[in-house]
């Protein structure tokens, strides 16, 4: 990939990004920050680290990207963050678990969804998440299971996450993509066009 | 004093022979933690297994469990351990994202577990304890002077193997 299509790569998924964290603040009646996202080649090995520690717990939802290209999709949430969005969304004070776990995975399927439709209709390309599945676990070791489990990956991937933030939370959520296969390059090759 | 902790990261094998020293792997998922020790002269190795099996591209012997576990072995006989006395544990094997509408067949924790357990054989000798599958993340610690293995969750608690 060159650095115009990287580019052009980059400018397409922090549209989908910006569109995500636009969906995200009707969703919930408080301030939602969505920084710019970072764009990078992650050796494998190194990406269960993202979130800093790979110990560190986590709240997690997973979707398999699917279509015309592969990959993966995922928003990591501080367990405080998940519990306050949960809060947010349901309008309840507090939700039970159920409750809980299906607002975030609510949140995720349509900022997900908007990130991927924004990348589809830019390349023409048909790419749809699976529904999300939600996790509480060790950042690292979902991560792992992801890139390994799921779809096995090549020793690099490349990266891009964006940090989502509730006002006055000190923790951020991430929103990770990972294109997998020749996702990357059919999607750059594509915005060139 | 602070036991001095040794990580070891994804695809790779780690050896020590420090008094106090703990060798510890990060939360495995899908993958094995393996350790192999001799109680007698306290010296020991850990192994984190990504793959069952695979072409090392460039990479140490670690990444899959048909090099890494002979490889793990061999360096504990090089500095010096009996071949009778070596303790084997396993770690991790799990599938995380169990309900993710995952591809059919086992998925990569179980055929981790079965290549590992299979190398393992191969060599004459045995897994001496183990904790495997489920749906959960695990950290592995083995302690150098006690030849324990401590396993961490985020959900679940602790406990030794």
């Amino acid at each position: 990939m060159g650095v115009s299509e990287g580019s052009r790569l980059y400018d397409a998924i922090s549209i989908g990004f910006g569109e995500a964290g636009r969906v995200l603040r009707l969703m919930v009646p408080i301030e939602v920050t969505v920084s710019t996202p970072e764009m990078k080649p992650v050796r494998i090995e190194d990406i269960p680290c993202l979130l800093g520690s790979a110990e560190k717990t986590v709240v997690a939802t997973y979707s398999r990207v699917r279509g015309d290209i592969s990959g993966h999709l995922a928003f990591l949430y501080d367990p405080g963050t998940a519990r306050r969005l949960a809060t947010l969304v349901t309008g309840e004070a507090e939700p039970d678990d159920e409750m809980s776990a299906s607002a975030i995975c609510e949140v995720s399927n349509v900022a997900g969804s908007r990130v991927l439709s924004v990348l589809s209709d830019a390349t023409g390309l048909r790419i749809v998440p699976t529904a999300p599945v939600l996790v509480s676990d060790m950042a690292g070791a979902i991560l792992q299971s992801t890139l390994y489990d799921l779809a096995p990956v090549g020793k690099d991937a490349v990266v891009t996450k964006t940090e989502i933030r509730l006002a006055g939370e000190d923790a951020a959520g991430l929103m990770v993509l990972i294109p997998t296969g020749d996702g990357v390059s059919l999607l750059a090759e594509r915005l060139g066009n | 004093m602070e036991p001095r902790v040794l990580p070891v990261g994804i695809g790779e094998i780690r050896f020590s022979d420090e008094a106090g020293s703990v060798l510890v792997t990060y939360s495995l998922g899908s993958c094995i933690g393996l350790t192999a020790y001799d109680p007698v002269l306290r010296l020991g190795g850990m192994a984190h297994i990504v793959l069952p099996n695979g072409t090392a591209g460039g990479e140490g012997p670690g990444k899959y469990a048909h090099t890494s576990v002979p490889a793990l072995v061999r360096g504990l006989l090089r500095m010096g351990a009996a071949r009778e006395r070596i303790v084997i544990k396993m770690a991790g094997g799990a599938r995380i994202l169990g309900l993710a509408g995952t591809p059919n067949g086992p998925g990569i924790g179980s055929q981790n577990q079965a290549a590992v357990l299979e190398a393992v054989g191969r060599l004459g000798l045995r897994v001496h304890s183990a904790d495997c599958g489920g749906t959960f993340g695990r950290t592995m610690r083995l302690f150098l002077d006690s030849g324990v293995v401590e396993i961490v969750t985020a959900t679940r608690g602790s406990w030794t193997i």
